[in-house]
């Protein structure tokens, strides 16, 4: 009776045994034996960058299709409706569940933890190993933006460089030329503290010389920063950055404390404000530009450089990457380049994306000022393709990282507070400084 | 019942075991779906420091390889329990299973290992048996989550616990450091276990050589006593042959030469006649004398057959001393050696009693089969006796006829009257016929 129990126990288990490696092998050829192999893509559909989108799928799909035609028996499937403030939580999720996409639009405050977390691919043996592209290839900042610690994860998608608006209009009947690419800290303020000034004699000002300028930019053309890369460290102690406070500092006293929005540098009243490539694309181009007033125009240079600094400011870039789970990787890798280092793909991102591109040989084609002349209003037809390429090639990239905002909210309060208080710059700076490196560790 | 406690040890090892790699797998798979659900995957992955790279297909192959290893287990048991060189390779197989088993699970739980090393403990007989435990413990020492994570990134268990609310997550921690804890126990336990079957292994041997030793001892004794026993069986037999071939030609002897006494004055030529039969008798004697001697070694009559021999008694007897003998035989006398010699002897020596302390005149001898038994009855005129006084040949004719199952009496009424029951054995040629 024993005996022929455990028999029977051994044979359910043969048979169970049997039946699992049947199934494991009939889901393998299910796998490999499908007439095409799929590529996951990870992407979002905007609004990126605070700007309004519809057409963004346009360009995934292009890209999409350039791949298929060049890879047939290749398809590329991805999630569409995924919105950018969910998208983060939704790689999270296929990260979690082993679900990772081939190809996929790195969130820039979670490239650490990818990388931490060994989800993206080492891109470095690819790219050194591919003859059609390398670290030249790209405006630096858009490289470097996509390396930590001297490995290259990502590269850029498309960037977001910073510009200062100008009021032509404004300086024009106020008597002054629009600055040179290379003013600095000081012809800035010259301006400001003209420009800023009661019209009416009613005893408050109507016109101000700028708004919209942030203490970070300031830093950053004062040639300082505030974190490395990975945010292990901070800065705000350095010299730079407390010379930029200080600057910050004489800008607000001009504006005796009046708080300036977008809607008085639209209504004409500021003459300069900083604003991003993919703002100023939706400021000039249809139809946002006819809800705006029609009789101002507008010209753009980049930002006044600070004493130890150059005219530079902070881009954004948004990267893609590989997982390093894909089974695919030469066929995802490709793709990668299809999205990031395809000139002609690149090229849409003027057409369809919402900034501008970091590929060199895109953003120097001559063919943007065409598609930009084409979306701009006709007064607007002052598309100045070597500054952007001038300012993409001096932007720096500002690291984000897990912690960057919390961080940066906390310094946003700290600092502002330390402008409009005007407290000792050094001696506050000094005091944060310990702050955020506890908050840091 | 040593052996069935080490066996429930076993199944309740693996058990925990299994429960133990299948906890974590279900946990993981589970939590996962559970922290997508919330939507806290992003600082979820802000929290670890590593994740499985695939939780499903991990949940899977944990199952698979859980299967292997009770698979493995029940062959041991059940199937090729004495051939040690199937179990060493199951073994292996189990080795290699609880390595990807750890790896999966990024060494969350490494006391699989002591199911491993238990098993080698309990199989295994080759000194190769302390290499494997030792390669074991060295193993669990270096499988040890905290010095690993040390080393490399690994997905911590307790981070998938610390997503529930209080009472799951004690929950789920009291579960995993009991499993562990328990785990431990149960080897421990398995260990002691098995030192103490090895010590009642020593014993029983022990015990089994003392007894054999008494055994030993015993039979000693028994062969001594048989030994005495054969020589006063040889003895009485020696006594037995004496007493009735010797004493039965002494006493023919005597009265011969009484007789002989008696006739040498007034008929000296019968008195002649006589002694020449005397002579025959003593020369008789002296060939049965012979006989006996040689009859001694083998327990036999001689080449003569039964019935011709109670003849020839008869006739001599009668030669000898002039009494009446009437001997009645119907049936065919054919038993084996042992028998035969019983039943003449009996005969013989009942005639003996009868002319010596019966002084009977007339004795009648009838031998007869009835109901499978052979009766014997020897009957004389003689005086019998008030109180038989049992001697020599009583006793010698009770034992012969005791030797063969049978059963003797003597009874003494009008004259003495011996009479024996003898059974017939049934592969004796009883009923075989011959024409002569």
């Amino acid at each position: 009776m024993k005996i022929k129990n455990s028999f029977l126990l051994v044979a359910v288990l043969v048979a169970s045994l049997l039946s699992i490696c049947l199934y494991a092998l009939l889901s393998y050829t299910r796998q490999t034996q499908g007439k095409d192999i799929v590529l996951e893509l990870g992407v979002f559909a905007g609004p990126y960058w605070d700007v309004t989108d519809e057409d963004y799928y346009k360009l995934v799909d292009k890209a999409i299709e350039k791949f298929e035609q060049n890879n047939p028996g290749v398809h590329v499937h991805y999630e569409s409706g995924v919105r950018m403030i969910d998208y983060s939580e939704w790689l999270s999720e296929r990260i979690l569940k082993g679900e990772t996409p081939d190809v996929m639009i790195i969130p820039s405050r979670d490239f650490n933890m990818l990388i931490s977390l060994k989800v993206l691919r080492n891109l470095g043996d690819l790219i050194s190993s591919d003859p059609e592209i390398n670290a030249g290839s790209f405006f630096p900042f858009g490289y470097s933006s996509g390396s930590m610690n001297g490995r290259q994860y990502a590269l850029p998608f498309e960037v977001n460089p910073k510009l200062m608006a100008v009021n032509k209009t404004l300086l024009q009947r106020e008597g002054y030329d629009v600055p040179s690419l290379d003013w600095k800290w000081n012809d800035f303020y010259d301006l400001c503290y003209h420009l800023t000034r009661d019209l009416d004699g009613d005893g408050q000002k109507d016109i101000f010389g700028v708004c919209n300028y942030k203490w970070t930019d300031a830093v950053y053309s004062n040639g300082a920063r505030l974190f490395d890369r990975d945010g292990s460290k901070a800065y705000f102690n350095d010299a730079g950055v407390i010379e930029a406070v200080k600057f910050m500092q004489r800008l607000n006293d001009l504006n005796n404390d009046i708080k300036l929005t977008k809607d008085d540098f639209d209504m004409g009243k500021v003459a300069f404000m900083p604003l991003t490539f993919a703002e100023y694309k939706t400021y000039t181009t249809y139809p946002y530009k006819i809800e705006k007033y029609m009789d101002l125009n507008w010209s753009f240079i980049t930002l006044p450089a600070g004493p130890s600094g150059d005219n530079v400011s902070v881009a954004d870039s948004l990267l893609m990457g590989i997982s390093s789970n894909s089974s695919h990787e030469q066929l995802a890798y490709r793709l990668l380049k299809t999205f990031t280092a395809d000139s002609e793909i690149q090229l849409d991102i003027y057409n369809y994306g919402h900034g501008a591109s970091a590929l060199k040989e895109a953003a120097s084609s001559p063919q943007v000022e065409k598609i930009m002349q084409d979306k701009m209003a006709e007064n607007d037809m002052n598309y100045d393709s070597n500054l952007i390429i001038q300012v993409l090639d001096n932007s720096m990239f500002c690291p984000v990282f897990s912690k960057y905002d919390e961080l940066m909210a906390l310094a946003n309060n700290t600092i502002e507070h330390i402008i409009s208080e005007d407290e000792n710059a050094e001696s506050s700076l000094r005091k944060f400084q310990r702050d955020i490196l506890k908050l840091i560790e | 019942m040593n052996v069935s406690n080490l066996r429930q040890i076993k199944y309740l090892l693996l058990l925990i075991n299994i429960l133990a790699v299948m906890f974590i797998a279900i946990v993981i798979r589970n939590t996962t779906q559970y922290i997508c659900m919330l939507g806290a995957a992003s600082s979820f992955l802000f929290e670890v420091k590593a994740i499985p790279m695939n939780p499903n297909g991990n949940y899977f192959l944990v199952f698979a390889l859980s299967a292997v290893l009770l698979f493995n287990f029940l062959l041991r048991q059940f199937v090729i329990p004495s051939e040690t060189d199937k179990i060493t390779v199951t073994l292996l197989l189990d080795s290699a299973a609880t390595i990807l088993l750890m790896v999966f699970e990024d060494f969350n739980y490494n006391g699989i290992i002591l199911w491993i090393i238990a098993n080698f403990v309990y199989y295994v007989n080759s000194p190769k048996k302390f290499l494997a435990i030792g390669i074991g413990i060295a193993g669990y020492i270096f499988s040890n989550y905290g010095l690993l994570s040390i080393y490399t990134p690994l997905f911590s268990i307790e981070k998938y616990f610390v997503v529930y609310q209080s009472f799951t997550r004690t929950l789920l921690f009291i579960l995993y450091y009991s499993l562990s804890a328990l785990n431990l126990i149960v080897f421990i336990i398995f260990c002691i276990l098995v030192i103490q079957e090895q010590e009642g292994i020593i014993e029983e041997v022990n015990h089994l050589y003392s007894q054999l030793s008494d055994a030993n001892k015993e039979l000693k004794k028994l062969a001594d006593i048989k030994e005495k026993m054969g020589e006063t069986r040889e003895r009485n037999r020696i006594a037995r042959e004496i007493h009735d071939t010797i004493g039965h030609s002494l006493m023919s002897i005597s009265i011969g030469i009484d007789a002989a006494l008696t006739l040498i004055d007034n008929n000296p030529s019968q008195a002649k006649r006589q002694l020449q039969t005397v002579s025959t008798v003593a020369r008789e004697g002296i060939a049965d004398i012979r006989r006996s001697v040689s009859a001694l070694r083998p327990d036999t009559l001689g080449s003569h057959r039964l019935s011709q021999q109670i003849s020839h008694l008869v006739d001599k007897t009668v030669n000898a001393t002039g009494i009446v003998i009437h001997y009645t035989c119907e049936e065919k006398l054919e038993f084996e050696n042992d028998e035969e010699n019983a039943i003449f002897r009996v005969v013989q020596e009942s005639l003996t009693n009868a002319i010596k302390h019966g002084h009977a005149t007339v004795v009648d001898i009838t031998l007869e089969k009835k109901d499978g038994n052979l009766l014997i009855l020897v009957r004389d005129n003689g005086c019998g006796c008030q109180h038989m006084v049992p001697g020599f040949g009583t006793a010698h004719m009770k034992e012969r006829i005791e030797m063969l199952d049978g059963s003797i009496e003597f009874v003494s009424d009008d004259g003495f009257a011996v009479k024996a029951i003898i059974p017939i054995r049934v592969e004796g040629g009883n009923d075989k016929s011959i024409d002569s």
